[in-house]
This record gives structure tokens, sequence and C-alpha cells, in this order.
């Protein structure tokens, strides 16, 4: 892989571990890392570039416009889960804290 | 719709036609459809736009041609002001009994110069041309009111 990835890259391919089949959108992915669309756009489109992420339009059923979704591809899976081993997330670490005291 | 929505998809649409007109701008577009609030989509629109200028090749290229542009009347200015100051060092007697009207001649001559450079640049380069000949309009107006009062 070429460039080293920003924490809030890795907070952005961590969070597609939660999301069912690695599947996710622009804005829930916003959501869930606090990642405001400013940074998240840039960041998605890096990760695409370095194929850890794979970008598709999906038809939504109820008349809303297609929409773009992103899904891990089994290279960014691979870095998401060293990631998240490397440095666990604030959750896991009051976890980890929780269970030593 | 409510006017935040709305101003959030004008927004979006006018950056994208300036910015970058392609999946990625049309994905943002697409993805503020789908947020409920209507002031959340428009903080999510701002923040969009801020990327799509961020990432913009179009508006890169333009800054980088406009320093083209400022950088070419710049190289410019500094040869025909090295010309002047070289002019009053070493042939000071003489170029101190030019009429004022002589230096704002060649001032003249080098504005032309920015504007056959300019046309040049035109049809390919029109940032650059606009840059250099801004750049080139400003120094020769500072050249003539220094020369206009000295």
């Amino acid at each position: 892989m070429g460039r080293r990835l920003s924490a809030q890259a890795l907070r952005v391919l961590e969070a597609f571990l939660g999301a069912p089949q690695h599947t996710a959108y622009g804005y829930g992915i916003s959501r869930a890392t606090g990642v405001k669309s400013g940074s998240l756009y840039p960041i998605l489109m890096r990760l695409a570039e370095q194929q850890l992420v794979e970008a598709s339009w999906e038809q939504p059923q109820d008349g809303k416009p297609p929409r773009h979704v992103y899904r891990l591809t089994p290279k960014g899976l691979q870095l998401a889960l060293d990631a998240r081993r490397a440095a666990p997330s604030p959750k896991a670490r009051a976890t980890l804290r929780a269970a030593r005291s | 719709m409510r006017l935040a929505r709305s101003f959030a998809a004008f927004l979006l649409k006018v950056t994208a036609h300036y910015a970058r007109d392609d999946d990625w701008s049309r994905a943002m577009q697409s993805e503020m459809q789908f947020i409920a609030s209507d002031w959340a989509a428009l903080l999510w629109a701002f923040g969009c736009a801020a990327a799509m200028l961020r990432t913009s090749t179009v508006l890169l290229n333009t800054v980088r041609s406009t320093f083209f542009g400022i950088g070419i009347a710049s190289v410019l200015t500094a040869l025909w002001m090295s010309i002047i100051a070289g002019a009053f060092t070493f042939f000071k007697p003489y170029a101190e009994q030019t009429p004022r009207l002589g230096w704002i001649a060649v001032a003249l001559v080098a504005i032309a110069i920015y504007g056959l450079f300019a046309a040049r640049l035109w049809r390919t380069r029109r940032a650059a041309a606009i840059g250099l000949l801004v750049t080139g309009a400003v120094f020769s107006a500072h050249f003539v009111l220094h020369a206009a009062h000295a």
C-alpha cells in the first residue's frame, strides 16, 4: 500500500466493520464516526483510489434518487481488522478498562 | 421543499458544476436526499461543497495556471524595471534629461508586451492570461503613478 492512512481514515474503515456485509452509505458513516462530510468524501475518494473501498450505485425502492454505497474490499477489510487490533476503539478500550478494574 | 434544503441543493449543484462534475459530486448530491432534517442537510451540503473544492482538479489547474500568469508578469516587470534602474545607474545624466512622457512611453511599451503575452495565452491558458494581465496592470499602474509624482 502507498501512503499511510490518517486516524480519521482508519476510523472510517473501522466503521464498515460494524455495518452489515461491510457495506455503508456516506451519511451513515458520518454519523457512526463523527467525521463530517467535508472530510469524509476526500477520505472515501482516497480509500477507493487505494482499492480499500469500492463504490457503486444502488437504486432505492421508494422513488428516491440512486444512492452511492460503499463496500470494504478484502484488502480494506484486512486493514480495518489490523487497525482495530492495533488501536481498539474508545468503546472497546472502555470495556477493557472496566474488565481490568 | 424548505428553503434550507433548496439552498443546500442549489449550493451543491453550482459547486459541482464549477469544481467537479463526476460520480463523487453526484454521490454527495444524492446522499443529501436521504437526510431527514433540513438543517442537517444544509450542514451536509456545506461540508460537501468544501470537499468538492478541496479535491477539484479543475480548480487546482485554474489556480496553478493563474499563478503561472502572475509569474510571467513578474518576470517581465523585473526585466523592464531592471532596464530602467540600469539606465538611471549607468546613464544617469541622460536618463534624468528624459522627459516624464518618455518614461510613460516605456511603461506603455511594457503594457503592450503584457498584452501580447496574454493574447498568446488567451486561447490555450485563459486563467494564465488573466493572471498576467491583472498583475501587469497593477505593476504598470504603480509605475505610472510613481512617474507622475516624480
